[in-house]
C-alpha cells in the first residue's frame, strides 16, 4: 500500500496510507501541484496542525476512507441537519472543547468536508436548546452587549421571518 | 483554545446548522461578535425582512404598520430577502410618508435580491411609480396584486388609464411569480398591461383572474425566457377572455424561445407554431386551442402532457423526439402525431364519459411505436368497448403494461377485456387495484408480473405456467378482515412460486391488517419503512 509522510506542526512524522491522506483536498492538491504522487519519501509539512489533532484526524479518516466522496457540485442541497451523526462519529466527537475547535480549524485547513460537517454539527448541537446565558457559560464568553443593544436586537427580530425550516 | 479563537467564516459554518429563529433570538444575543456573525450575508439569507406586518392583536384597520426606520438604521445584518405585504396603507404614506422613506432606505442600504410584494392594485400602481428602483437588483420576485378598492373613495378611471402600461425594467430578474387575485364581483380594478423588460428572465409563472381578464403580460425583452407557467383560478368562458400574452404582435426578436410551457385554464388563441417550435415540455390542461390546419413541427419536444382540452379540429404535431405522451382518453381522438419514432411511454388517464366525440377524427398510427402503456382507470365510468378496442389494436409496440386503480364498474371483467387485447406484452404491472384469483387468460408472452398494493378475494392466485417471475408487494386479502383467519396467500402453480408471507401488520380503515409480499417485496418494504 503506497504511503505518504505527513509532518505535524510540532515535528512528528506520520506514515499515512495514500488513500487515507487523500480525504484531504488540500493534501490532494499539494500532491498534484508538487508532483509528489510517485515520491513516497517526500515529507509533507502541515504547519497548522499539531500531532494530537493530526492523530485524531487520521483516526477519523481511516474509519471513513470508504465513504463516497462528497461532490459539492452534484446539486444536492447543503446538509444542515444535525441529527444524522452516526454512532461511531458521536463517540469520536466526545472530546474536550479545545480539541473540538482544533479539529474544526484543521478540517477547514485540510479541506476535509466530512469532518468539517461533523465538527460543525457537533458544536451546533451544543448550542441547541440553550439560552444565550447558558451558551455564554458553556463557551466561556463575556457579554459585551449593552441592555439597549439587546433591546434593539430583540426589536429587529420582530420583523424577521424564517425562510426555511431547519431541524432545530 | 476557545470558540472565540475561531474566525468568523468558521462560526458561519457552525451557525449554518441552526434555524434563523435560534440564530436571531438566542445566538445573536450572546455577544456583539456573534450578533455580527449572524448578520453576515450567508446566514442573513435565511431570513426575510418583512417591512409590513399585521399585528392581529390590534383592532381592525389599526393593525397595519411598517417597520420603524430606526430599527433598520441600527441593524448590521446583511439582508437580501424582503417582503412587503401592505394592507390598508394610505397612498400618502406609501409615496412620501414614513413608509416611503423605509423603502428607499432599504434600497440604498441593502442589495434586494429576493422580493415578495403583496398589495392592492392602487398600491401597486403607486409602488411602480415611486419605488421602481427597489426592483433594480431583484433576481427573484413574487408579486400578488389584490383587487381591493382604495380605503377612501374610488379609483378614477382616467387617473389610472394614463399610467398604462406598467413597465417592469428588471435587468437582473431571473424568476418571476405574478398573481392577480380577485375577491368579488363588486369591485374591479382597471385592466392593465405589464411590460417585462427583463433580459435575464428565465422562468415566469402567472396566475391570472380570468373572470375579468384584467392583466396582460407583454414580453418586451425576455430573450432568456425558457419556462412559462400560466394558470387561471376559474375555468374559461372564452367569450370574454383574450390571450394573456401579447404574442400575436410580437416581433421575432421579442418571441421567447421557450423550452417548457405549462398552461392551465388559459386560452391559447395566438398562432401556435412560434410557441411550440422549440419546446421540450408542454403541459396543457383545460386549454382552448385553435390549431392550425397544417402539421406543426415540434422538433425538440420530448414530453407532452395534455388533459381536458377544448379542441374542435385535430391538433397535428410532428414530434420526432417525443418520448412521453400523457393525456386523457378523449384527446387521443383529435391528436394526430407524425414522425413519432422515438416514443416510449404512453400514459392515459381513462377519464370518461367522452364529450361525445366521434371516432372518425382519430388517427392512431402515430401511437404505434410506444413501448410502455400506463392506464389510470379510476374515472373510467363509461366503458366504450368499440373505441377502446380500436385504440388498443393500434398500440402494437406495447411490451410493458401498467395498470393503476380499478374500473368503477365491472372491474374484473373489464380488466380481463383489456389484458386480452395485448397479446404481445412481456411485463405486466398492477397497482392499487383488485386482481382476479386466476390469471390463466393472460397471453403466454407475459413473463414478469409486478403486483403492488392490490387486493384479492381468497387466499390463492393462479398464473399460467409461462409466467416466470412474480413480485408482490403488499397484497391485501379480502379474507383477512378482523375475525377471519388467513395463514398466507399461495401463488400457483404450486412449486413454481413460494407462498407469500407477511411480516408486518398495517393500520387501515378496516383495522389492523396483514399485507402479503414475496420475500423480495418484503425486503423493499423494510427498506422503505
Amino acid at each position: 500500500m503506497p504511503c505518504i509522510q505527513l509532518q505535524s506542526s510540532d515535528g512528528e512524522i506520520f506514515n499515512v496510507e495514500f488513500e487515507i491522506a487523500m480525504c484531504s483536498f488540500t493534501i490532494k492538491t499539494m500532491m498534484v501541484d508538487l508532483d509528489l504522487e510517485d515520491n513516497c519519501e517526500e515529507v509533507v509539512p502541515l504547519t497548522n496542525v499539531d500531532s494530537n489533532i493530526l492523530r485524531k484526524i487520521l483516526q477519523w479518516a481511516n474509519y471513513h476512507k470508504d465513504d463516497p466522496e462528497a461532490n459539492p457540485e452534484d446539486g444536492k442541497p447543503v446538509d444542515r441537519r444535525t441529527d444524522n451523526i452516526c454512532e461511531w462519529d458521536q463517540e469520536f466527537m466526545k472530546v474536550d472543547q479545545q480539541t473540538l475547535y482544533g479539529l474544526i480549524k484543521a478540517a477547514n485547513y485540510l479541506d476535509i468536508r466530512g469532518l468539517m460537517a461533523l465538527t460543525c454539527k457537533t458544536v451546533a448541537n451544543m448550542m441547541k436548546g440553550k439560552t444565550e446565558e447558558q451558551m455564554r457559560k458553556m463557551f466561556n464568553i463575556q457579554n459585551d452587549l449593552t441592555p439597549e443593544e439587546e433591546q434593539q436586537i430583540r426589536q429587529e427580530n420582530e420583523w424577521c421571518e424564517e425562510v426555511e425550516i431547519v431541524a432545530d | 483554545m476557545s470558540i472565540e479563537a475561531l474566525p468568523n467564516e468558521l462560526l458561519v459554518q457552525i451557525f449554518n446548522h441552526l434555524s434563523w429563529s435560534r440564530l436571531s433570538k438566542k445566538v445573536s444575543l450572546v455577544n456583539r461578535r456573534w450578533y455580527h456573525v449572524v448578520g453576515m450575508a450567508p446566514l442573513a439569507s435565511k431570513a426575510t425582512l418583512n417591512l409590513c406586518k399585521t399585528d392581529r392583536l390590534q383592532p381592525a384597520y389599526c393593525g397595519d404598520y411598517h417597520i420603524p426606520l430606526e430599527v433598520l438604521q441600527s441593524s448590521s445584518r446583511e439582508y437580501s430577502r424582503f417582503k412587503i405585504s401592505m394592507h390598508s396603507m394610505e397612498a400618502e404614506q406609501l409615496v412620501d410618508g414614513t413608509f416611503g422613506a423605509v423603502l428607499q432606505y432599504c434600497h440604498h442600504r441593502w442589495n434586494i435580491q429576493n422580493l415578495s410584494l403583496t398589495m392592492c392594485y392602487y398600491q401597486f400602481h403607486l409602488f411602480l411609480r415611486h419605488h421602481t428602483n427597489l426592483l433594480s437588483n431583484v433576481i427573484i420576485v413574487k408579486i400578488v396584486v389584490k383587487d381591493i378598492p382604495p380605503p377612501n373613495g374610488t379609483i378614477r378611471d382616467d387617473e389610472y388609464r394614463n399610467a398604462f402600461p406598467f413597465m417592469l425594467p428588471m435587468e437582473k430578474l431571473q424568476n418571476m411569480d405574478f398573481e392577480h387575485r380577485q375577491f368579488s364581483n363588486n369591485y374591479q380594478s382597471p385592466p392593465y398591461v405589464l411590460v417585462l423588460i427583463t433580459p435575464n428572465l428565465e422562468t415566469i409563472s402567472i396566475q391570472r383572474c380570468v373572470m375579468r381578464n384584467n392583466v396582460r403580460i407583454v414580453l418586451q425583452h425576455c430573450p432568456k425566457l425558457r419556462s412559462l407557467f400560466m394558470f387561471s383560478r376559474r375555468p374559461l368562458r372564452s367569450s370574454f377572455v383574450s390571450d394573456p400574452l401579447e404574442l400575436e404582435n410580437a416581433t421575432p426578436q421579442q418571441m421567447p424561445s421557450l423550452s417548457r410551457l405549462k398552461l392551465i385554464n388559459v386560452p391559447l388563441q395566438s398562432t401556435l407554431e412560434p410557441m411550440f417550435s422549440n419546446l421540450q415540455t408542454i403541459y396543457l390542461a383545460y386549454v382552448k386551442i385553435n390549431p392550425t390546419s397544417h402539421t406543426i413541427t415540434c422538433e425538440n419536444l420530448t414530453e407532452l402532457m395534455i388533459d381536458s382540452l377544448t379542441l374542435y379540429e385535430p391538433l397535428k404535431l410532428r414530434v420526432p423526439q417525443l418520448k412521453t405522451l400523457n393525456c386523457d382518453m378523449d384527446v387521443l381522438k383529435l391528436l394526430h402525431l407524425h414522425d413519432a419514432l422515438q416514443t416510449d411511454q404512453l400514459i392515459i388517464n381513462m377519464r370518461y364519459p367522452s364529450k361525445g366525440r366521434p371516432m372518425d377524427t382519430a388517427r392512431l398510427t402515430g401511437l404505434i411505436h410506444f413501448r410502455r402503456l400506463f392506464l389510470k382507470l379510476g374515472q373510467c365510468y363509461c366503458y366504450d368497448a368499440v373505441w377502446f378496442n380500436f385504440l388498443w389494436s393500434n398500440l402494437l409496440g406495447i411490451v410493458e403494461l401498467r395498470i393503476r386503480e380499478k374500473f368503477p364498474r365491472d372491474h374484473l371483467s373489464r380488466l380481463q377485456d383489456v389484458l386480452e387485447q395485448f397479446p404481445q406484452i412481456s411485463q405486466l404491472q398492477l397497482q392499487g387495484t383488485i386482481i382476479p384469483n386466476a390469471f390463466r387468460f393472460l397471453p403466454t408472452s407475459v413473463k414478469t408480473i409486478y403486483i403492488e398494493d392490490c387486493s384479492v378475494v381468497g387466499s390463492s392466485v393462479q398464473f399460467s405456467p409461462s409466467v416466470q417471475r412474480v413480485r408482490v408487494r403488499k397484497l391485501w386479502s379480502s379474507n383477512d378482515l378482523p375475525g377471519c383467519d388467513v395463514d398466507g396467500i399461495q401463488l400457483e402453480p404450486l412449486g413454481q412460486f413460494k407462498p407469500l408471507h407477511s411480516t408486518k401488520v398495517f393500520r387501515t380503515n378496516d383495522g389492523p391488517r396483514m399485507a402479503y409480499s414475496t420475500r423480495e417485496g418484503c425486503q423493499s418494504d423494510e427498506t422503505q419503512d
